[in-house]
């Protein structure tokens, strides 16, 4: 139980911060387990972005073994979204930045 | 052992049945004798008899074995003429048995029967579909459609312990992204009305430095200045109107030397009893002056010694009249240097004895003669250091003329003659990188010449608006040129970069400018 606030305090604490339209949490096979979006478009997310993932991941062993994917960050005119993977998981984040 | 005996197909003709030749013997050890027809070789073993018609027989080989023992001798031939061996007739009754076929198909190949075309074999449909995915990834089982299960699912996902662990650490790093991008948006257009900007400030632009206000009271034109060799940092201000006005006489008769850092009192000066038209350092000597006064004579100083002229060269040997320009010369000794004046002679004086001169030459306009009579008055002197040989002289009417130093007499000396300018020649001057390359200045146009045209000058720029009074070339751009107008303007040349108009017109003064 202490686990699981742990993990709807770390999701809160990213959706506070200034910008952020909505994350999504998805799992290996690009099944989006926790989302703040609407189902649809956090399915289409999660397709995109497991290609995505799969393809720099061995992209980047390629060109070097020892070398590992940390983050994407996509900028793209509307907004940006960042991608962290992390062992079976990853998140999407997708945030607008703040113009100076 | 014995072998079978096996029959040798020979002949096979089309009404007959095959014919055995040979003598079939079952006792074995007989030579067997193979009669094929007259003067036929055998050919052990046969695997084929060589006829005309072949019967296509499966299998086509015909296996003849023959015992190594039975091999024997080797068959003696012996001639045989005329003697007919086997003798066929004709047999027409068999001849019923057989029906002519007018056409028919017939195959002589021995191999089997292939196309050497490509044929077409059953067309095979394709369609191209792209692969409609909307969702995936679930185990068989779950119905995407039943939400509750989905949701379920979901939730029971939510509480691996592998989700759990992972959750914190990829919100740790997203959270620092996030909060990066709020601080810093690096991905704006950063200077983009900087490049707007680059153009360089290409105007030019000269500015007053210091102005020296000489000590008389009475202002007078300057006419000279020049300035010390080899960067000393002095300059020479001579002053006397070129007009023979009156009013001017009652000037004194000094030039001063300023320094150049220095603009509020000169440093030295020179005096004459005449007014100095001109003065000059010597090149290697900054103490060594000449100077060309208005009476006609040239003089000389030394700057260390005193004001007063050292020596000054007598009346009878200077020049009738005023002595315009007097120029420092390239000698051995180091102690000549020669003046021109308007009576239109050119006069060469060695310092240490002005009483006589050295050699002098009339400004003749006309080649081959040199005489008083026809000499033009001479304006403008020039003389480059690095072209001792010839100089250059600018008259009162307009001509620029090249003369050569040496000449055995004076008649040779005129090289060249160009009739320049409707007016006094103002100045002249030799460019000091390229010194076949000239420019004189007079009326309202700045000629340039080049030695080796001979006819006229190369280039010369519009008329100006007011006349020139002086020009040089500038020594630190080999192509610029400044010259002065007499509305008071200082005018900058760059011939490379415009060449049909000045760089920059700068007002100086509202009154002349020499």
């Amino acid at each position: 139980m202490l686990q699981s606030n742990e993990v709807e305090e770390a999701i809160k604490r990213i959706l506070s911060h200034k910008g952020v339209v909505g994350l999504v949490v998805i799992n290996h096979e690009g099944i989006p387990i926790k989302s703040t979006m609407e189902n649809a478009l956090s399915v289409q997310y999660a397709a995109q972005v497991t290609q995505l993932l799969d393809k720099s991941r061995s992209m980047i062993k390629e060109l070097d073994s020892n070398n590992d994917l940390t983050f994407i960050r996509l900028r793209t005119k509307k907004h940006e979204v960042l991608v962290c993977p992390e062992k079976d998981y990853a998140m999407i984040v997708i945030q607008n930045p703040t113009e100076s | 052992m014995d072998k079978p005996d096996i029959p040798v197909i020979t002949d096979i003709t089309e009404n007959t049945n095959a014919v055995v030749n040979g003598q079939i013997s079952s006792e074995g050890k007989k030579r067997r004798e193979v009669h094929i027809g007259e003067g036929d070789t055998p050919k052990l073993p046969i695997q084929r008899a060589q006829s005309e018609r072949f019967i296509d027989i499966v299998p086509t080989n015909f296996d003849y074995n023959k015992l190594r023992q039975e091999y024997g001798r080797q068959p003696q031939f012996e001639e045989d003429h005329d003697r007919i061996h086997v003798g066929l007739e004709h047999n027409d009754k068999l001849e019923e048995n057989y029906e002519e076929m007018t056409i028919t198909d017939g195959v002589d190949d021995t191999c089997t029967a292939q196309r050497s075309t490509t044929t077409n074999t059953d067309r095979a449909e394709y369609k191209s579909l792209s692969l409609s995915h909307t969702e995936g990834g679930w185990p068989k089982e779950i119905n995407v459609r039943d939400f509750e299960l989905v949701d379920r699912t979901k939730k029971k996902m939510q509480k691996d312990e592998m989700y759990i662990e992972a959750v914190p650490l990829m919100a740790k790093e997203a959270d620092y992204l996030v909060r990066y991008n709020n601080t810093l948006p690096f991905y704006n257009r950063y200077y983009t009305k900087c490049n707007k900007n680059s153009g360089r400030d290409t105007k030019p632009r000269a500015n007053v430095v210091s102005v020296y206000r000489c000590p008389y009271r009475k202002t007078r034109p300057v006419s000279k200045i020049t300035f010390a060799p080899e960067g000393c940092g002095r300059m020479a201000v001579s002053y006397c109107p070129y007009e023979y006005d009156p009013g001017f006489r009652d000037h004194n008769c000094e030039a001063y030397f300023w320094e150049v850092e220095c603009p509020t009192r000169p440093e030295g000066l020179v005096r004459a009893p005449a007014q100095i038209v001109d003065i000059r350092y010597h090149p290697k000597d900054v103490h060594n002056i000449c100077g060309a006064l208005f009476t006609g004579q040239v003089a000389k100083w030394d700057n260390r010694v005193g004001p007063n002229p050292q020596s000054i060269s007598k009346y009878d040997v200077s020049h009738e009249d005023v002595c315009t320009s007097a120029m420092w010369i390239n000698s051995k000794t180091g102690y000549e240097f020669f003046s021109c004046g308007s009576d239109g002679r050119v006069i060469w004086w060695d310092e240490r004895n002005l009483s006589e001169r050295l050699d002098y030459t009339y400004a003749d306009p006309l080649k081959g003669r040199s005489e008083a009579e026809h000499a033009v008055p001479i304006t403008v002197l020039d003389y480059e250091h690095t072209l001792p040989t010839k100089f250059l002289v600018g008259s009162q009417f307009g001509q620029v003329m090249v003369f050569m130093k040496k000449g055995k007499t004076p008649l040779e000396r005129l090289i060249n003659m160009y009739g320049a300018h409707k007016g006094p020649v103002r100045s002249i001057h030799r460019n000091p990188v390229f010194i076949k390359n000239f420019m004189s200045c007079g009326d309202y146009h700045l000629r340039i010449f080049a030695e080796d045209c001979r006819d006229s000058g190369i280039m010369w720029t519009a008329p100006s608006d007011a006349l020139y009074t002086y020009a040089q070339w500038l020594t630190g751009r080999p192509c610029g040129l400044v010259a002065s107008r007499v509305d008071g303007c200082l005018e900058f040349w760059d011939l490379l970069i415009q060449g049909t108009t000045s760089m920059l017109t700068t007002k100086v003064r509202t009154r002349w400018v020499f």
